[in-house]
């Protein structure tokens, strides 16, 4: 930066000179100030705003040709003829000329050279000005035409003298805008000498000139040194470029030699020195702000050529700073002796207080270095060891050293202060002790002793103080690793170099002087601590070795560059994933969405169809066994078509349903009842076909039901299959109250309606509460809605069985009704509608109940062959007149009618699973008494007391019953425990396989056998198909 | 240095030269099927058209014909579909392919890039501190970016589906590049029940008609990849339904 401002001088200087010279040339303006009015001039000159009211009222503002010119009142004018101006134009055009020709050939009287350099240097800058000199001129002769513009006069003949001897007088300074610097090439810095000679330099060539000119030799001129030297820092250079690469300037794992520290924040980032190297935090050497460029630690900056004592302690190396009274101490020596501190906080420098150091301190030993008498110590600061150590000897021993923040709130308000605490090694917190590893708030730790060990050595000074072999060996081992250290490198030049280099110099003796030269220009580098002593290089240098260090990571960088573009691609590649990836969801979206519309249309077009298909399917599902899936195989039963006219099975029906053949639920459910009841005309009561049948039409009927309804609430045109034009009312199926409901099962708000439409409305209510959300009132209502529901079919089947209609159905809902009054404990009936609504309804309930019957058909429905292979229903007609009308007429169908006598029943004791059982009159005359031939055993008298003596407790009619058990035993029970027997095959079944215990439920099956053993006998009485054949069993 | 990573470019150059063809084949192929499915829509529109018309003079067996007629024509719209959704997944799995072989490519050369720095035991300190910085900078980056997205999911959801593909990018760790820093794209498909991009690692549905297909680990309650089939709560449901 120096040396460009100097050229700057120096160019300063010529444009000064040249001013002169035109005002000369005029030769009438005598003034030290030239005539202003040049326009170039005026603005440069300084504006009006900058004028004070002083200076501006001395001042006249004339605006010519559009141009302001201010004229100073002092200024004397001259008065100028138009002859004379052009004669002014002419001269001023010599001038011109006669002014860079002076340029070019000055000399330099005028200038006291302090010394030959001086002189040099105007040389040097003399190519320099000339160029300058020439621009100007140009700007200058571009200029004078705009002066006057008015003026058409012939091209004025240029006429010229040359001075022999000019000299001028000092310029006043020009302003800035004139110069302007023009920085060298290399290859133009290259050609120069930069070096400048110091007062040093010009000594030693003074003396080395009057050696050789005593010995008869020509005297080396100062520009042939500077030359040399110049060329020695190059060929250097050159060298040290090298060999830098080799070695780097920066390890990364330096440390703060202050604090020990290798941290490296954004606002404390270690420095380090460069020319010694050392390394320390902004905040710990007390560098607020980083340097531009090179940063020199105090030590290097202040006394560059010789290494600094402590006066604080005997060990050198390390972070220094002067004292006030100008002699150095460590950083740290001054941040842990109490008395010592920093003037300025914030620069750390300079540091205060040594002289405040009381003797005793000085005196104390430090245990580490054992140097007595050698700088200040502290001590450890466990109460009671008065061990001692130099602040940097602990830090090269790595003993425990801690700074803690405080902050103190005493009377004066907060205080912040440090907490420093040192301990000898014996001391040393545990954990902490030796390993160094236990850095862990603390900014200053010890435990980092080798670090403590590398940043110090031990004063030459000190050592000569002890003369123990111990310390000699000390000594040694420390100038090992002095040497080790290259300390500072003056890269030799070879000698072939040397030889280059001073080929290009005439200098008598050249090899000699040479010679000396390289030892001087040697020891001047080393004394300078191997800095560059040409300062441009340096940096140049740097700038290099950067710039080289970056050529092989220009190979790196080009290939990252080929990645960066490779992860581009990928980057691209990945974007196209991502679109391809959109293109499949949405082409799924759109498969989704095809099918959407295609169902969509297909409700739209054919919403019966699709109704119809779900309840086909619905029903199909139902068929658990599969028995109707699929016709009757006519090969397996050719006599089927004997008794079905007309066939039908849930294919032929999806056949039908697909071809449009049904046009509502109702065909559909015309087709359904057909199937079931060819089932049950074909197939005898007993087969598991029958029984699936019946399960079927009840579970289907709740589906067709169902469907009607969703098909009335659909609002559909039988005709076309589609929707009507209008939306049906909803007319509220599902829209019900539980009061509705509640008056519906008051029988006598039904009074009115048949009982099929009774039954009807029931079950539709009893469908709707069903389907509805599950709560205490539903499930009441439900029960009330079943039992009214039983009643009603109870009613139904009377009036049916007082016509004497007697069918085939109608043993199929006795055999239900009794499965049901078994489940539910409820009503026992013994008979059934033929239509299907009471049917339906019970198979609403049977579905919701879990009937083991049932389940038992479903289970093995499956496995029993189609039911083409069913019994024929012909054949089972006599059993049934047998069973059937006999008992029919025994037995009444009301479950409160009375039990006559001779009844068999199934009774129930307490503890007993039903029992078969004989119902006797208690009254039968003492001496016995035939039934039908068979003779009936008589009560003993004590049972009989018994009985009266029951019916007297419990106020209600007891039967006497005698068991059909081994024993016969007699039982007096109430009417709830007694069950009409062999009326119906399922009830007896279900009695008989009551019992949990096998052995229990063999004597049931025993005593059943017996029973209708006595049964037999007794109906072959009454028939006198048989004769008389008196038991044996009794 | 970069030899390797050259003859690498190169064969995946020349694989990769060929894909904007391809992947135009594809899209002009979905579109022409697109364009013949709207005929196909056409076609039924009219047709249902016809028969609400003409339903009520329809005997049953013409009822019947006309809507077969319509049918068979839903029936080539659901070809269409499929064909296109078909020639979807291939595209992906082109260009998957392709993605998949560079990040293996770009994984081996990084790697050999550092390893001959290493070797070469050049550090300058400069360098040093560059890099340093790079990689906290980098770390600082991704943190609360969290966009790590493509390292590990992407393969790892399809390590499921490609169960017998060789797995390129298994055998060599994924170097984290500079690819993860790409920026988020607003039209990026998003997946699972939370309907968020993917990140992490990600399960497929084993339903092949399952209408999200990949889910978060998190968001189905995963640490870790099931063993065997596994269904996402929704195909879970439906199954149960049926």
């Amino acid at each position: 930066m120096r040396r460009l401002r100097r050229r700057g001088c120096s160019a300063g200087e010529v444009g000064l000179e040249m001013g002169r010279g035109r005002g000369r040339g005029r030769g009438r303006v005598s003034s030290v100030r030239p005539r202003p009015p040049s326009p170039y001039r005026l603005q440069l000159s300084p504006s009006r705003e900058t004028l004070t009211y002083a200076q501006a009222q001395k001042m006249v503002e004339v605006d010519l040709d559009g141009r302001l010119h201010r004229i100073n009142i002092t200024d004397p004018l001259p008065v100028i003829t138009e002859d004379e101006m052009m004669a002014q134009d002419i001269v001023e055009c010599n001038s011109n000329k006669e002014n860079s020709e002076q340029t070019q050939s000055r000399a330099r009287p005028g200038r006291k050279p302090p010394n030959p350099k001086g002189r040099r240097r105007e040389s040097k800058t003399s190519s320099h000005l000339s160029r300058r000199s020439g621009g100007q001129q140009h700007t200058q002769s571009q200029t004078d035409p705009s002066q006057h513009p008015s003026h058409q006069s012939p091209l004025p003949e240029p006429t010229f003298r040359v001075l022999d001897s000019l000299c001028p007088s000092a310029a006043p300074p020009l302003p800035a805008a004139y110069y302007r610097f023009i920085e060298k090439s290399g290859e133009e810095q290259d050609c120069e000498a930069e070096y400048d000679m110091d007062e040093e330099d010009l000594a030693w060539l003074e003396m080395v000139n009057q050696k050789r000119v005593s010995d008869g030799h020509a005297s080396v001129s100062p520009d042939t040194f500077e030359l040399l030297i110049d060329r020695l820092e190059r060929e250097s250079i050159l060298e040290s470029r090298s060999q830098a690469l080799s070695q780097s300037a920066i390890d990364e794992d330096a440390f703060c030699c202050v604090c020990l520290d290798d941290e490296c924040l954004n606002s404390n980032v270690i420095l380090f020195c460069d020319i010694c190297n050392l390394a320390v935090h902004q905040e710990c050497y007390g560098v607020p702000y980083i340097p531009e460029g090179q940063w020199l630690c105090r030590c290097c900056l202040q006394s560059p050529s010789r290494p600094v004592d402590c006066v604080l302690c005997p060990n050198r190396g390390g972070a220094f700073k002067q004292t006030s009274d100008g002699r150095w101490a460590h950083v740290v020596c001054a941040i842990w002796i109490p008395e010592v501190c920093f003037a300025n906080t914030v620069f750390l420098e300079p540091v205060e207080g040594v002289n405040n150091i009381p003797p005793a301190r000085w005196k104390l030993t430090c245990h580490l270095c054992k140097q007595k008498g050698w700088g200040a110590s502290i001590q450890c600061h466990k109460a009671n060891c008065y061990r001692a150590f130099h602040v940097t000897c602990a830090q090269k021993a790595g003993l425990f050293m801690k700074i803690d923040p405080v902050r103190e709130t005493g009377v004066n308000g907060t205080t912040f202060s440090v907490k420093k605490t040192a301990f000898c090694e014996n001391h040393s917190p545990v954990g902490l002790r030796r390993d160094g590893s236990g850095d862990v708030e603390g900014r200053l730790v010890g435990g980092r002793g080798n670090r403590g060990q590398r940043s110090y050595t031990q004063s030459p000074l000190a050592l000569p103080s002890k003369k123990t072999p111990k310390g000699q060996k000390k000594k040694k081992g420390q100038t090992t690793r002095r040497s080790a250290v290259p300390v500072l490198l003056v890269p030799q030049i070879p000698s072939h170099r040397l030889n280059k280099i001073c080929t290009g110099v005439a200098v008598q003796r050249k090899n000699q002087f040479m010679q000396r030269l390289h030892n001087y220009w040697l020891l001047k580098r080393q004394s300078r601590n191997g800095m560059p002593l040409i300062r441009r290089l340096h940096s140049h240098l740097q700038a290099h070795k950067t710039a080289e260090q970056r050529e092989p990571d220009e190979k790196l960088s080009a290939a990252r560059e080929e990645l960066r573009y490779w992860q581009k691609l990928r980057q691209d590649l990945e974007r196209a994933r991502l679109l391809v990836e959109l293109i499949r969801k949405r082409e799924r979206l759109k498969r989704e969405q095809m099918k959407l519309q295609q169902a969509a249309l297909e409700l739209k077009l054919t919403p019966a169809l699709i109704l119809l298909r779900s309840t086909l399917d619905q029903l199909q599902e139902k068929d658990t066994a599969q028995i109707f899936s699929q016709p009757v195989n006519l090969a397996e039963v050719p006599d089927y078509l004997e008794f079905i006219s007309k066939p039908m099975d849930l294919s032929s029906m999806r056949a039908k349903l697909e071809a449009h053949a049904y046009c509502s639920i109702a065909d559909l459910e015309g087709d359904f009842n057909l199937m079931v009841s060819n089932c049950l005309r074909y197939n005898s009561k007993e087969t598991a076909f029958h029984r699936a049948a019946l399960h079927l039409r009840e579970v289907g009927g709740a589906v067709l039901r169902h469907a009607h309804r969703q098909a009335q609430s659909i609002g559909l045109d039988p005709s076309t299959g589609m929707h009507l034009p209008d939306f049906p009312n909803m007319h509220g199926f599902y829209q019900c109250t539980w009061e509705d409901v509640d008056s519906l099962l008051d029988p006598d708000n039904r009074l009115h309606l048949s009982t099929e439409e009774q039954l009807k409305a029931l079950l539709e209510k009893l469908d709707m509460v069903t389907s509805m959300r599950s709560s205490g009132g539903r499930t009441k209502r439900i029960r009330l809605l079943r039992r009214e529901i039983n009643t009603i079919g109870h009613k139904q089947q009377r009036s049916q069985s007082l016509n004497g209609k007697e069918e085939e159905v109608e043993e199929e809902g006795e055999e239900e009704k009794g499965e049901k009054g078994n489940v539910e404990n409820g009503p026992l009936t013994s008979a059934s509608t033929p239509g299907t609504g009471l049917t339906n309804g019970l198979g609403k309930h049977k579905e919701d109940s879990s009937d083991p019957q049932s389940n038992d058909q479903k289970h093995s429905a499956p496995l029993l062959p189609k039911r083409s292979r069913g019994k024929p229903a012909l054949a089972k007609v006599p059993e049934r007149q047998n069973g059937g009308s006999g008992m029919s007429i025994l037995l009444p169908f009301e479950s409160q009618t009375e039990l006559t006598p001779l009844d068999l029943v199934w009774a129930k004791c307490r503890g007993y699973p039903s029992y078969p059982a004989m119902v006797v009159d208690p009254d039968m005359p003492q001496e016995g008494l035939l039934h039908n031939g068979i003779p009936i055993p008589v009560p003993p008298g004590d049972v009989l007391k018994l009985g009266e003596r029951r019916q007297k407790a419990t106020g209600e009619r007891h039967y006497l019953v005698l068991f059909f058990d081994t024993k016969r035993t007699w039982q007096w029970l109430p009417r709830d425990k007694l069950l009409p027997m062999g009326m119906d095959d399922t009830v007896d079944k279900l009695r008989l396989m009551e019992g949990k215990k096998p052995s229990v439920r063999k004597s049931v099956h025993t005593a059943y056998d017996r029973a209708m053993i006595h049964l037999n006998h007794v109906m072959n009485h009454a028939k006198g198909n048989l004769s008389f054949n008196p038991s044996n069993f009794i | 240095v970069a030899n390797f990573f050259y003859i690498y470019i190169y064969i995946f150059f020349v694989c990769i030269e060929n894909l904007p063809c391809e992947l135009q084949r594809n899209f002009s192929l979905m579109r022409d099927l697109d364009n013949r499915t709207e005929e196909k829509k056409g076609e039924i529109d009219k047709l249902a058209e016809e028969y609400i018309s003409s339903v009520r003079n329809l005997a049953t067996e013409q009822r019947v014909v006309h809507l077969q007629k319509i049918q068979s024509a839903y029936c080539k719209c659901k070809e269409f579909s499929d064909d296109k959704v078909q020639l979807a997944m291939q595209t992906y799995e082109m260009v998957d392919k392709h993605i998949r072989r560079l990040d293996a490519d770009l994984a081996r050369f990084e790697n050999e890039l550092k390893e001959k720095l290493e070797v070469s035991g050049y550090d300058s300190p400069e360098g040093r501190g560059l890099k340093k910085g790079e990689g906290r900078g980098l770390r600082e980056k991704r943190g609360p970016k969290g966009r790590g997205r493509k390292s590990s999911d992407e393969d790892s959801p399809r390590k499921k589906k490609l169960k017998n593909s060789p797995e390129l990018s298994d055998a060599l760790p994924m170097q984290p590049s500079d690819v993860l820093d790409m920026p988020v794209d607003p039209n990026e498909p998003t997946y699972c029940l939370c309907h968020q991009v993917s990140y992490g690692e990600m399960i497929g549905c084993d339903n092949p008609d399952c209408p999200i297909e990949w889910f978060h680990f998190a968001c189905v309650d995963l640490a870790t990849k099931p063993k065997g089939k596994w269904f996402c709560p929704r195909c879970t449901q439906d199954k149960k339904k049926k």
